[in-house]
Parts: structure tokens; C-alpha cells; sequence
């Protein structure tokens, strides 16, 4: 690879789904209203099965974590217009608020639904991976916040040793769109992308209708 | 479909009836090159005018999409990667190249006076133009546009809006005085070309419902409302039985046979053209999350 990439690890088959990485984030960075830059997917599938002479349910469910990947290829910089996008040294996808117009293409190209638009600014914004609290020698606040330990961050490709490659566990799209920079440890459970029996129970909660 | 997206269903309908006016009238003056009917039809160049004024209305309905319009100065920075930034260059140079057209036309300005060269080049842009947008849709991660049904959509609206589009500039220059007899085979070509489109858009009514019946993606896929369905194929019926009839009559006729069912199926092609493209942009959804 070469150059530095930073990457999220996120732990689903630990992970309890109740949401504090979700909150911390939108808490540190003040988001308006709508707006999730992390968001916890509710992933959900199954069906009866029979056994026997009975129908018995055979139901399963896991979390998924999600924020901006700063993907490899960030199509949402490919596409962007403006150059309002840029990726830094660590490999950290950042928007220039001041060169965005609003046109929200980046939204329709990003399949991580990581940009999101804030209305009350007119720009699109996403996750800074809080370059700030990095500068500081500090982890991103979803990091630190998150009880069951399930989040951590590193160098793509020490993630990819330790760990393996994992990243495209649905409801997360197939990889090769993006190389998004995350390693996910998957749950007993988990179903790849693009599964077509299984769906996102919470839709309502994280969407963003801006 | 989200509210700011209306603006782009004007704006990319606009443009398209324009470089559909500017192509089609290029290759119409083709055909009736070396006749005397090539008078007539040049004298009546008002085409470059109304394709000035639409596109200026185009550019100013797409800055109601933006929510930080002045940062658009920075819309050529990514001509590299992003098809935004192409799409926006060449909508660009295709009115300035009109808005030379015109100039040639009215003021005959020295050193561009060769009119035929500056319309090759506005036609030769308005088709690049229209091929960028279109892959502007294709998005890899957004399955209903990403496939070729996209591609001849947009092409289908460039000959639909622009053929029947420049019919009503002719009726409307021409009125009673005009050689309708005369330019029968200009009409034709322009019927020709509408019914051309009229037979792709069914066409690309299944390369299209191919897109959409994709099943791999972890949301729900959308779905336009039934009933801008039903005004997209009513009005596209009516429209274009109603321009046919009046095909068939004018050829009756020496002199010009009811205008106001033109401007009629004009305006019902146009408002099935409003509804067929909002659908398109209902129907946007993304593999992944």
C-alpha cells in the first residue's frame, strides 16, 4: 500500500448495539438535527424452520457500527466536483467546508451513506475520524466511549494481519467499490453483502431525510 | 425522491430539448442543403435564439439545486475524476458555442460569420454533453441507473423534446405565410426523427425495469407515486397520437394546418417528459447502507 492509512476495527460479534459510539459521536461534533455520522444497524434475517412435526422459529440478529471508512478509492472525492474532498496523510477522507456547494452528488456516490448533508449549513459533512482528539494523541470519541470495547482504530494493514480481511459483512456493500479502510470481525451470524434474506431493522432511526 | 431534486428534473430536460434542437436542426439542414428550401429554413433561425433563452433558464434553474451557489466557482476544479465537474465545463462551452451561433445570426460578426462550422461544433457538444450526463447517472453503486437504459433515455428526450420542440419554433416563425408545402420533407424528417424516439423510449421501458428489479441491496428499493406513472404514459399517448394526426393532416394541406394542436401535443409530450424523469429520480437507490 505504501502510504499511511488509517483504519476502524469494529468488533460485531461483542458488539451489544446499544448505541453510546452513535451518541458520543453526534455529541462531540455537535451534529445537527438528522444527522449521524456513526450510525448502529440493526441487521436481522431468518425465518421457521420445520423439526419435526413443529415449526420453530430460527431467527438471528447482529450490529453493525458504521461511520465514513476513508476508503481506499473514495468515490465520493472522485466524484466531488469541487475538490472539496480531500484525503489527508493518515488517510483520513475530510470535507473543506468552504468549497462545497451543496450539490450532494458525493451523497449519491458514497455507499456507506457516510456523507450527510446539514441543512442548517447547506454543506455536506462526515465523519473527521476527530482528527482533532488524533492531533492530541487521543482515539476518536466512538472509541473511547463505546462499553463493550468493540471499536478500535490502527493502520489498515496491521489490522489486516491481526485480524484478516473483513470488510463487506452485510449490510455493508461489496468491497471492491470503495476498499473502504475498516476490518470487521464478524458475528457468528453475519451473512455477506448484497444478502438478499436478510434487512435493516432500524431504518427509521438512521436515516438521514435532509 | 427528494425535494431538491426537481430542479434537476428541469434542468437536465432543458438542456436536453436544447441540444436536441441544436443537433436535430443541424442534421435537417443537412438533408435540405443544396435546395431552395435551404432559404427558408435558414432564414427562420430563430432555433438559436429560443436555445439561447433555454439554456440560460437551464443553468439558472440548476443553482436552485445547490444550496451553496457561490461555491460553484470551484465546479471545474475536478474535470480529472468527477463527471459533475466535465458535465458543468461542457454545459458551459454548448451555450457559449450557441451563444456565438446567435451572435453569427443577428450582429454577422466578423471572423465568425461561418455560421455552419459554430453549429457543427454546438451540435458536436451538445451530444458530448448529453453522453457526460448521462454517465453522470451511472453511478456503479446505484443499480436502476447504472445501465444503458440511462444512456438512451437521455438520447431519447434529446430527439423527442428537440423534434417536436423545433416543429413548434417552425410553426410559430412561419404562421400563415409560411411554405409548409415546400418544406414537407423538412417535417418529415422531423416526424421521422420523433417517431425514432418514440420507438426507443419503449424500448428502454425494459433495459430500465431490468435496472430497477435489482435485489441485492440492503434497503428497501423505492417506488415513484402510481399516479405520476399514469400521467407519464397518458400524456405520452396523447401527445404523440396528437402530433401524428397532425402530421397526417399538414401533408393534406398546403397552407399551415391548425398551430394550436402542435403547441398541444408539445406541451403534453413535455409534462409525460416532467413525470418520466422524476420517476427516474424516485427510483435512485444505492447498494450498501
Amino acid at each position: 500500500m505504501g502510504k499511511k492509512q488509517l483504519a476502524f476495527y469494529f468488533d460485531s460479534s461483542s458488539c451489544s448495539g446499544c448505541k453510546t459510539c452513535q451518541v458520543a459521536c453526534k455529541d462531540k461534533h455537535d451534529s445537527g438535527e438528522g444527522i449521524l455520522w456513526r450510525r448502529v444497524y440493526e441487521a436481522a434475517g431468518g425465518d421457521w424452520v420445520k423439526d419435526g412435526n413443529a415449526w420453530v422459529p430460527n431467527v438471528y440478529s447482529y450490529y453493525i457500527s458504521m461511520a465514513c471508512n476513508h476508503c481506499v478509492e473514495p468515490l465520493c472525492l472522485y466524484s466531488c466536483p469541487n475538490n472539496a474532498i480531500v484525503k489527508n496523510d493518515d488517510g483520513i477522507v475530510l470535507i473543506e467546508k468552504d468549497r462545497c456547494m451543496g450539490c450532494r452528488y458525493c451523497e449519491w456516490n458514497c455507499p456507506y451513506g457516510a456523507l450527510q448533508f446539514d441543512k442548517s449549513q447547506g454543506v455536506m459533512t462526515k465523519c473527521t475520524f476527530c482528527d482533532d482528539y488524533l492531533a492530541e494523541g487521543k482515539k476518536p470519541s466512538c472509541i473511547t466511549a463505546c462499553p463493550m470495547r468493540v471499536l478500535d482504530i490502527g493502520e489498515l494493514e496491521e489490522l489486516e494481519k491481526e485480524h484478516g480481511k473483513s470488510n463487506e459483512i452485510f449490510p455493508m456493500p461489496r468491497a471492491h467499490y470503495t476498499q473502504p479502510a475498516i476490518v470487521v470481525k464478524p458475528h457468528r451470524d453475519a451473512r455477506m453483502a448484497e444478502n438478499v434474506e436478510m434487512k435493516i431493522d432500524n431504518l427509521e432511526e438512521i436515516k438521514n431525510e435532509q | 425522491m427528494n425535494s431538491n431534486e426537481w430542479p434537476l428534473v428541469f434542468f437536465t430536460l432543458l438542456s436536453q430539448m436544447t441540444a436536441g434542437i441544436i443537433i436535430i436542426s443541424f442534421i435537417v439542414g443537412l438533408f435540405v442543403r443544396n435546395s431552395e428550401l435551404l432559404s427558408d429554413f435558414e432564414l427562420k433561425r430563430n432555433y438559436f435564439f429560443v436555445s439561447l433563452v433555454l439554456m440560460v433558464i437551464a443553468l439558472a434553474i440548476s443553482f436552485f439545486h445547490l444550496s451553496a451557489p457561490l461555491q460553484s466557482v470551484f465546479a471545474l476544479a475536478n474535470l480529472q475524476t468527477s463527471w459533475l465537474s466535465r458535465e458543468i465545463f461542457c454545459m458551459s462551452m454548448f451555450t457559449f458555442l450557441i451563444a456565438v451561433c446567435c451572435a453569427a445570426v443577428k450582429f454577422g460578426i466578423p471572423g465568425i460569420s461561418g455560421l455552419p462550422y459554430w453549429h457543427i461544433a454546438a451540435a458536436f457538444t451538445g451530444l458530448l454533453l448529453v453522453w457526460i450526463m448521462a454517465r453522470l447517472y451511472m453511478i456503479p453503486i446505484v443499480p436502476a441507473w447504472n445501465n444503458y437504459a440511462t444512456m438512451i433515455g437521455f438520447f431519447t428526450s434529446i430527439f423527442l423534446l428537440g423534434g417536436v420542440a423545433l416543429l413548434v419554433i417552425l410553426v410559430v416563425t412561419g404562421g400563415k405565410s409560411f411554405p409548409f408545402d415546400q418544406l414537407k420533407p423538412v417535417m418529415w424528417a422531423l416526424i421521422v426523427v420523433v417517431s425514432l424516439a418514440v420507438v426507443a423510449k419503449l424500448l428502454n421501458v425494459f433495459l430500465f425495469q431490468s435496472g430497477i428489479s435489482f435485489t441485492g441491496g440492503s434497503l428497501p428499493p423505492p417506488e415513484a407515486p402510481f399516479s405520476w406513472h399514469v400521467i407519464h404514459v397518458i400524456f405520452f399517448v396523447a401527445g404523440f397520437f396528437l402530433l401524428a394526426y397532425w402530421a397526417y393532416s399538414q401533408m393534406q394541406h398546403t397552407e399551415l394546418y391548425r398551430p394550436q394542436m402542435v403547441y398541444l401535443s408539445f406541451a403534453l409530450l413535455f409534462v409525460s417528459e416532467i413525470f418520466g424523469r422524476a420517476i427516474f429520480y424516485a427510483l435512485y437507490y444505492r447498494l450498501g447502507m
